[in-house]
Order: C-alpha cells, then sequence, then structure tokens
C-alpha cells in the first residue's frame, strides 16, 4: 500500500502491480462487469463463486481509495440511488488501465493454473 | 425480533461502528468516512435478515475488528506524508485523542498497583459475563444450519387430563395429518433405532440412529454431501439402504471416497450406504427427537410402513418434524392441527382429552434449558456491575488524589470537556485492557465450562468463542467504562477550581459525608451480593432436597449395561431367552455379585406409554382406554434394583412364555386405574408382544403383584402408572444388564464385559454405568448451576469485602487526626475499634435490605429452578445474614485495628 505513486505522465507498466492482493483483483473482476457502488461491489462479492468472499467496508474503501490513487478505477458520477441516510452514493469504474492490470493478473494467474494442472493438482481435469 | 428492536439494536451496531471508524485518519474519513458506514450498516441490516440477532452480531464483530486493523493500517501508509504541522497550532480531535491515548498510558503505568488491581477486577467481571454468554450465544442464539430454520416444527401428542404433557404420535395419526392439513410444505417422521456393527479389527459397537420416512432430509432442507437421500418406495417394505453421519463415514470407514454402493453389515445383515451427510447436527429419533452434536457417529434408515408395530394406532413411537408453508405461521399450524387432533378423538380413534402440540423445532432442543442460562447470564451481569462498582471506586480514590491537579489545570484553563475526556480515555483504555483479558479469560472459562456443563445440555458443539462473542465484549468493555467512570466524572469536574485547591491543602478534616459517594458504591455492591448469595443459597438448597427425594430404588452398587442382540443371530426368541439366562448364571457367579437381572430400561430411564384394557372392570367410556409404561423385566429385577413388593409376589425363573401369564404394576397404577383396590387377580389386556413374535405371544396377563413406585422420568416429576410383565413373555433384543455387587464396581465392569464377550465377541457392550452414576446424572443441571452461582456469589464477596476494606481504609486514613485526638482525650481503643466496625456493619446492613429487597422480586425468576424450596426460604436468609455479617466485620477489621493503634503525635506529624 505504501508503493508511491510516479510522477503524473509517466508511462506505467501493468506488471509493476503484479501479483495483486485477492480482494482488489475480486473488486476489479466485479467492476469490470460493470459499474457499482461500495456496497454492490461487497454484495458482489459474497456471493461470488465458490462460496462468496466476505469484504469489509473498511477493508474495501481502503482498496478503493488506494486504486483511484494508483488510477486503476475511477469515480463516477453519484449513483441516482439514495443510501439509507438519503444520502447519494458514489460509483465506481475500471480505468483502462486498471483493465489492463486485470488482464495481465488473470494472464499470471493463468499461467500459474496450467502449472498446477500439468502437475495433477486439479482432479477432474486432462493434464495439458 | 421486533422492528423497534431492530432498528436499537442496528443504531447501537452503527453507533459503535462510527466510533472505531476513528481508527482511519481524518483526511480518509472526511472523503469516505460516511461511505463506509453507509455500506456497514447495509452489511448488518442484510445479515440481521438473512441470519437473525447473531449473524448481525458476528458480521459487526468482524466489521468491527476490520475497521481498527484497516484505519491503524491506513494511518501507517500515509504517516509523513502530509506537512508536518505545529505542536502549537491547532489540534485536531485525532490528534487530540492521540495524546489523550499516550498521556492515559503513561499515567496508568505510573501507578501499576491501581492499573493492575482494575485490571484484574475487570478482567474477571468481563471474562466471567463473556463466558456465560458464549455459552448462551451457542445454545440459544446461534441459528441451526437448515435453511429457515424458523419454520421447522415438531409435533407431539399430549393429554393434559391424564398428566402426560408431551409424547410421542403414531403412525397413523400422522398420515391422518398428513392427508387432512395443508399448513405444512413437508412433514416427515422418525423412529429412533440402535444397530450393532460387528468388530472385525475393530471393537464392535453399537450406533444410534433413526428409522425415517423418505422426506425426513427434505424436510430439514439439508442436501448429502455424498450420494442421495430415501426415495418413497423406500418406505415400502424391507428395504436395505443406509445413510451415514459425516463423522461415521469419516471415523468408521476412514472416509472411504467408493462408500456409497458399498455393503456394510448392520445388525448381522449387509446394508448399501446409499448416502453420507454433511459434517453438522442433525436430529434422530431417540427418546423423542434427539440432537446429537456434529461428531456423533449416527445412521438414517427407511422405516418400513407396512410393518405391524408402524401401522398400529396405540403404539406412540414416532417423532414428527414438519416444514411450515412460508406464508403460514406457527400459530395458523397450531389450530389447523389442534382441529385435525379434536377429529380424531370424535372419530373414536384416539382417548378423550389427547390433542396434538405444535412446537418450535428450536424450542424443542432448548427449551427447556432456555431459563436456567438467561439466570446463569443475569448472575454473570450482577457480577459484572459488582465489578463496574469497584473500578468506580478505585478511579474516585484516584480521582481524590489528582483533586489538586485537576484544579490546577482547570484554573490554567483547561475546559471541562478535556477533562472528562482525559478520565474517560483513561477508562475506556482500562476497559479495552480488561476486556482483552477477559476474552483470554472467557476463552479458557467457556472451555472450562463444557467440562462441567450437564451431558444433556444440547448443542454444546455449537460453543465457543465467535465474532457475536467478540461484539459482546466489546459492547460489555465500552458500557463498563461508561458505568464506571459516571460518578467520578461528575464528582471531579462538578467543582470549582478554588475549593479543590482549597481541600487539596492542608487542614482539614474530612467527615463522613465527603465519601458518600465510595459509600453508596459500596452498598450497592453488598446488595448485588446479597442477590447472588440468596440465589446460590437457594438453588443449594433446592439441590438438597432433591437429595433427600426418594427415587424408589437403589442407588449403590448396581452396574448397568445397555446389550442390544442383534436380529441376524438372535431372531428367534429362543436365541434370546438362552443369552439371557445364559449370560444370567456366568455373571451371578463372578466374585462379589449377589443378583443379576435384566430389564427393557433400568428405573430411572423412560420408556413407551402403552394402552391397555381391564377386561375386570366395567368398560370406561371406549375412547377412554387406559395407558401407563410398559417395562418388561426379568426375575430378580426387583431385588436386585431395590424396589419393595407391597402386595402379591414378583416375577420368579418359572415365568416363562409359555407359562401362565402375569404382570406386576406399580402403586401408582393401582391408584390411578383400580381406584386403590387391590388389582391380585385382575386381568390386563395388552397386545403389542403379538405384533413382534406372533399369535403365540401373551396378550392378557393376569396382576400378580403390587411394586413400589420410582421415578422414572428424573427426580422432579412424579411417578406415573406402570406395569411390568416378565422378559421371558416379551423377549425384548435391546435391554440393560443390572447386576448388584460388592466391592470396586469399575473392576466388576471389566468381568462382566469379558463374560458377555465370551458369549458373543461380537457384542457392543455400551453405556456401562452404576446406578450411583445415572443419579448423578439426573441432578447435573441442578449441580451445574449451584457450582457456578456459588463461584459467582463467592466473587461477589471477595469484591464486596475489597469495597468495605478499601472505603474504610480511606475514612480511616482521613481521620488520622481525628482519631488520634480522641484517643488522646482518653477514648478507650476498644470504642475506636467499635466504631469503625459499626461503620462496616451499617453498610453491610443497608446493602442486605437492599439486596434482600431485590432478591424478592428476582426469586420468582428462579421459581422453575427450584425443587420444594420457598422463595422466602428462612435458612437461606438467616445464612446470608450472617455470611454478610462476618464478611463486613472481617472486612472492617483490619482498618479498625489500624484506627484503634492511632498514635497522637504520629496523627499529627504530617500536618
Amino acid at each position: 500500500m505504501t508503493r508511491p505513486s510516479p510522477p503524473k505522465g509517466t508511462p506505467r507498466n501493468p506488471r509493476d502491480f503484479l501479483p495483486l492482493k485477492p480482494d482488489v483483483f475480486l473488486i476489479l473482476t466485479i467492476l469490470a462487469d460493470g459499474d457499482r457502488h461500495g456496497y454492490g461491489i461487497m454484495q458482489a462479492a459474497d456471493s461470488w463463486g465458490g462460496g462468496g468472499m466476505e469484504i469489509q467496508a473498511g477493508a474495501l474503501y481502503r482498496r478503493l481509495k488506494w486504486m483511484m490513487d494508483e488510477g486503476l478505477i475511477q469515480e463516477v458520477s453519484s449513483d441516482p440511488m439514495t443510501g439509507p441516510a438519503g444520502d447519494r452514493r458514489r460509483t465506481y469504474r475500471v480505468t483502462s488501465f486498471g483493465r489492463l492490470v486485470a488482464l495481465e493478473e488473470s494472464r499470471r494467474m493463468g499461467e500459474l493454473l496450467a502449472a498446477a494442472r500439468e502437475a495433477d493438482l486439479l482432479p477432474g481435469t486432462e493434464g495439458a | 425480533m421486533a422492528a423497534s428492536d431492530r432498528h436499537l439494536v442496528l443504531t447501537f451496531a452503527v453507533v459503535c461502528y462510527r466510533f472505531f471508524l476513528r481508527a482511519f485518519p481524518r483526511a480518509f474519513r472526511a472523503r469516505l468516512g460516511k461511505e463506509v458506514s453507509t455500506a456497514f450498516e447495509q452489511g448488518c441490516l442484510r445479515s440481521l435478515e438473512l441470519n437473525g440477532f447473531s449473524g448481525l452480531l458476528g458480521y459487526a464483530g468482524r466489521g468491527y475488528l476490520d475497521v481498527v486493523r484497516e484505519g491503524l493500517a491506513e494511518r501507517r501508509a500515509t504517516r509523513g506524508a502530509g506537512p508536518k504541522r505545529s505542536l502549537w497550532s491547532n489540534r485536531a480531535p485525532m490528534d487530540l485523542l492521540f495524546l489523550d491515548l499516550r498521556v492515559s498510558v503513561r499515567t496508568l503505568r505510573r501507578k501499576p498497583v491501581f492499573t493492575g488491581v482494575a485490571l484484574l477486577i475487570l478482567a474477571l467481571g468481563i471474562g466471567s459475563t463473556t463466558a456465560i454468554f458464549s455459552v448462551v450465544n451457542g445454545v440459544l442464539l446461534k441459528p441451526f444450519p437448515y435453511p429457515d430454520a424458523a419454520k421447522l416444527v415438531v409435533l407431539w401428542n399430549t393429554n393434559p387430563e391424564r398428566g402426560q404433557d408431551e409424547f410421542r404420535m403414531a403412525a397413523p395419526d400422522f398420515f391422518e395429518l398428513q392427508r387432512s392439513t395443508s399448513s405444512f410444505s413437508s412433514m416427515a417422521l422418525a423412529a429412533g433405532a440402535t444397530s450393532s456393527l460387528p468388530g472385525d479389527d475393530l471393537p464392535p459397537i453399537q450406533v444410534e440412529g433413526s428409522l425415517v420416512s423418505a422426506d425426513f432430509f427434505e424436510v430439514l432442507g439439508i442436501d448429502p454431501l455424498m450420494g442421495r437421500t430415501f426415495r418413497a418406495e423406500e418406505n415400502q417394505g424391507d428395504h436395505r439402504v443406509v445413510i451415514l453421519s459425516y463423522a461415521f463415514w469419516a471415523g468408521r470407514f476412514g472416509g472411504d471416497p467408493e462408500i456409497i454402493g458399498r455393503r456394510i453389515e448392520m445388525d448381522g445383515i449387509l446394508v448399501e450406504v446409499v448416502g453420507v451427510m454433511p459434517r453438522m447436527s442433525i436430529p434422530i429419533g431417540g427418546s423423542g427427537l434427539d440432537l446429537p452434536g456434529p461428531d456423533a457417529l449416527l445412521f438414517w434408515r427407511p422405516l418400513d410402513f407396512s410393518l405391524d408395530w408402524v401401522s398400529e394406532i396405540g403404539a406412540h413411537v414416532m417423532a414428527v418434524i414438519a416444514r411450515v408453508e412460508s406464508e403460514v405461521s406457527i400459530f395458523q399450524a397450531r389450530e389447523e392441527v389442534t382441529a385435525v387432533a379434536a377429529g380424531l378423538v370424535e372419530e373414536g380413534r384416539a382417548p378423550a382429552g389427547e390433542g396434538i402440540l405444535v412446537r418450535s423445532f428450536k424450542d424443542h432442543v432448548v427449551g427447556d434449558v432456555r431459563q436456567n442460562l438467561l439466570v446463569l447470564l443475569a448472575a454473570a451481569g450482577l457480577l459484572l456491575l459488582m465489578a463496574c462498582g469497584n473500578v468506580a471506586n478505585l478511579l474516585l480514590a484516584r480521582a481524590k488524589e489528582r483533586e489538586r491537579e485537576v484544579s490546577v489545570r482547570s484554573a490554567l484553563g483547561a475546559g471541562r470537556g478535556r477533562l472528562v475526556k482525559q478520565i474517560l480515555t483513561e477508562t475506556i483504555l482500562l476497559s479495552v485492557g480488561g476486556g482483552l483479558l477477559g476474552l483470554g479469560l472467557a476463552g479458557w472459562g467457556s472451555g472450562a465450562l463444557v467440562q462441567l456443563l450437564p451431558s444433556d445440555l444440547p448443542r454444546q458443539s455449537e460453543i465457543g468463542v465467535d465474532g457475536a462473542v467478540l461484539f459482546f465484549t466489546m459492547a460489555t468493555a465500552v458500557l463498563t467504562s461508561f458505568l464506571a467512570i459516571l460518578i467520578p466524572t461528575v464528582r471531579l469536574t462538578g467543582r470549582s477550581a478554588l475549593r479543590g485547591l482549597k481541600e487539596g491543602g492542608r487542614g482539614e478534616t474530612p467527615g463522613r459525608g465527603r465519601n458518600r459517594a465510595n459509600r453508596t458504591i459500596v452498598v450497592g455492591q453488598i446488595a448485588l451480593a446479597t442477590v447472588l448469595l440468596f440465589g446460590a443459597g437457594l438453588l443449594f438448597r433446592s439441590l438438597q432436597s432433591l437429595g433427600t427425594v426418594d427415587p424408589g430404588f437403589r442407588r449403590e452398587g448396581v452396574l448397568t449395561a445397555q446389550l442390544m442382540l442383534p436380529d441376524s443371530r438372535y431372531g428367534e426368541r429362543g436365541e434370546v431367552l438362552s443369552f439371557y439366562d445364559q449370560l444370567k448364571d456366568r455373571v451371578r457367579g463372578l466374585p462379589g455379585v449377589s443378583s443379576v437381572a435384566f430389564g427393557m430400561n433400568h428405573p430411572m430411564e423412560n420408556s413407551w406409554w402403552n394402552g391397555i384394557a381391564l377386561l375386570d372392570r366395567p368398560d370406561p367410556d371406549p375412547e377412554q382406554y387406559p395407558t401407563a409404561i410398559f417395562r418388561p423385566v426379568s426375575d430378580g429385577y426387583f431385588s436386585t434394583m431395590g424396589i419393595p413388593i407391597l402386595e402379591g409376589r414378583t416375577f420368579e425363573s418359572g415365568d416363562r412364555f409359555e407359562s401362565h401369564p402375569v404382570m406386576v404394576v406399580n402403586q401408582e397404577f393401582v391408584d390411578r386405574h383400580f381406584q386403590g383396590e387391590s388389582p391380585l387377580g385382575e386381568r390386563v389386556e395388552f397386545v403389542v408382544g403379538r405384533f413382534i413374535w406372533g399369535e403365540e405371544a401373551p396378550t392378557v396377563f393376569e396382576v400378580v403383584g403390587v411394586a413400589g413406585d420410582v421415578r422414572f422420568n428424573g427426580l422432579r416429576d412424579p411417578s406415573e402408572p406402570a406395569f411390568h410383565i416378565p422378559l421371558h413373555q416379551f423377549p425384548y433384543q435391546a435391554v440393560k444388564l443390572m447386576v448388584q455387587g460388592s466391592g470396586d464396581l469399575q473392576s466388576l465392569a471389566g468381568l462382566v464385559r469379558a463374560e458377555i464377550w465370551a458369549l458373543d465377541p461380537d457384542l457392543p457392550v455400551t453405556e456401562v454405568r452404576t446406578m450411583d452414576q445415572v443419579f448423578s446424572g439426573a441432578v447435573a443441571q441442578d449441580r451445574f448451576n449451584v457450582i457456578l452461582l456459588e463461584v459467582f456469589a463467592l466473587t461477589a464477596l471477595v469484591l464486596a469485602a475489597a469495597g468495605i476494606y478499601g472505603v474504610l481504609s480511606y475514612t480511616v486514613s482521613q481521620r488520622k487526626a481525628e482519631l488520634g485526638i480522641r484517643m488522646a482525650l482518653g477514648a478507650p481503643a476498644g470504642s475506636v475499634l467499635g466504631m469503625v466496625v459499626w461503620d462496616a456493619l451499617t453498610m453491610g446492613g443497608w446493602g442486605f435490605l437492599l439486596g434482600i429487597t431485590s432478591a424478592m422480586f428476582l426469586g420468582r425468576f428462579l421459581r422453575s429452578l427450584l425443587f420444594q424450596v420457598p422463595i422466602l426460604d428462612v435458612l437461606v436468609l438467616a445464612g446470608v445474614c450472617s455470611v454478610l455479617a462476618a464478611v463486613a466485620v472481617g472486612s472492617g477489621l483490619l482498618p479498625a485495628f489500624r484506627a484503634a493503634r492511632t498514635n497522637l503525635m504520629v496523627a499529627l506529624r504530617p500536618e
């Protein structure tokens, strides 16, 4: 989290961000599917395959802030829906750079998975 | 939970969250704080809807941990990022909080004794409350692992006219309910069963299980981990299939992944495993509808509806579990079922007065222990209040020491708010420290509690420290600090600086009024200790009177064991009876054994009720056929168990299957069904034997004896009417062996086991216990209450004594000068001593009065736990009064002696 962000205008390599923390990757994946507000991301994570993954509000917004600072996501106009207290909620969208980072991470994980399959660690699948 | 309660709990959870959110840096909170707490609130709301109150507690507990952890991490990450602020610039509130924290830590470290004692007291109070809460949470609050478990109900027969609260149902009534009700989306039958597995390389074991109708698992909403559940056609005819519990599969079959389709030997026949259930608590038929823990070895087999004993109208051996339709309330279901039950009585298919009860599944499992656990939680809460009192007293004493400092600070311009905040921070720090220590204590304590818990307490496997317990501890710690700080804060900050400076100086002798606050707290503590002592005393007396109840049988020197002869090797009654006869002869030959007997149950074990007909009596109402508890026993049963024969004879070895059928009834049976007249020679019809052993089984029995009453259902319940028939005339295969012997029963048990295995090496021998152990088990819950409440009361006494001691020591040290002058003027040492002790007694007296008044009011919550003890028990009152007086005098003596030794010169020197 303490990674300093480069000065504006410096071209950045998406690979510098790898490996991504699992929850950051999950948030990117969820947002790649469409814009969502914070609680929407929590809900999507909760019903995510493999029994769901509980992301608590504190951890979520800390990641969101970092991802915004790093340019992986951006805030779009406030959600027309209102929260329980009547306040407007921010909606988040993945940036093209964020998409690139997610893509690189997916590729990395795909390679890992292929290696696992090779070693017969994935029952029910044929060795590649 | 009512909507208003939900709102209250939710608001409290969010307010606490906003407090913890302050762990994040200010900039973060300004940008995203509102959204974070909104998202948390929505998460709470969802958890509440999905998993109820305990779901919310768990979610909130995890949320608090998360927000503090992430906040601190964010703080570390951003440290040094912003511009440096000057020390004297306007400080942000958060920085002030950290300043307060630093100052508090320093202050607390400078007073290690004060800090240590306060932490210890808080840890004790919070720890004991948390430990009990972890039990309450596991047993009462956690949801069952079944989907929509609130819709699950259990159905029982009831007949209040005959004093039968609830008993199992008969299958024909179940089918009638299934046909004619619409309130239930599904319903299922379960009968208890046990099965023995032969020993190949492992010892032979007996496994509990259940015969169920096909939709049993559908009602619960459980899918198998592997394989399938039962099919409807498997309820017709002898289908040899079985479903295993997870622990059975993992423990006995090594978690064999190929188990489905494998044939295993149960009771000497091969049955095919068709399913394995996931690792969770799943009910079985048992003695009603039992809920063993997730690690129990269990099996389920399909119930064969075509068997005679299943379709018998009077055979009340079935537990019924059902799921209420989603849009129907349990109340509506109850109404519909009541109407069906009335119809059954009207048609003459059920005796008059018989009804059907609908109880929620949760109520069925934990209803009996709810009151008990809540009383214990309340007692722990009282202890926590006492701990608050002690800490408040400590803080007061500290406050007095600091009055001068505070006055100087406020004279220099520190606002009242800042001062309060400083003290508050100190107390919160203490409480959080005490809370953490208490949590450790509770983790250890709940482990110890589980060891101590009565073995029949349901859902023990659920007890432990989880998110809900964490939330509870944190909330308790926060609440404790607020309570403890109330009086010291008001006292410290409500005074003018001038007065503080004046009082802090020399020359003042404080009067009694000055430490009125301390005294009030101590009186309150004594009152709380009185309540706890009083409760402990009543429960102790109740346990005592339970101990004096005559169970009607011999407790000492009797060994019992459960045997179950499998059908495959003991299908013929001749094989069963010859096994019993041989075993009896062998065991009787063992050294120290004086008599041996068999019975379907031992005396302190519930068994089934059955309908009977009194042939020599005028027919009652045709629907009013009498019922009684049915107990087949061998000859020698009454003498082995020490049950007296009041009239006629007992069973003899000549009472065989083919000889004249005879019966021994108990006194309650005579009173209930023969209006107290001698029943000897009367004929009683009982037909169940015919369903099991065919036409030649006897059905009409002659009463030849009357036996004394026995408390079958535990010591609290009165005797029930019962009839015994010779085991030879009802050769049941699952029996208890009862051996009366002298000397060491444990080594006798080994010898008995060896004799059984000499006859049949594959026969499991289970539940080997002495009757004394069985008897102790019957009062285990009462004993648990007493032990726990006594520990609480003792701790409360220590806390109260510490309170009295602290206040008097302080008073004596403050009045040193006055006492010195008194003695210099000729007051005898005895009168000074008496004065201080009297002071202690006065506080004790007020506390006692206040406590006993509250105890009278609270006593009614205890009433259901008491046995033959009035709330106003004179012995208990006198006991509590004398213990308190002794504690008051005892804790006053030390300061009193110190006062009596006061020397005028020494007393005046520091001035």
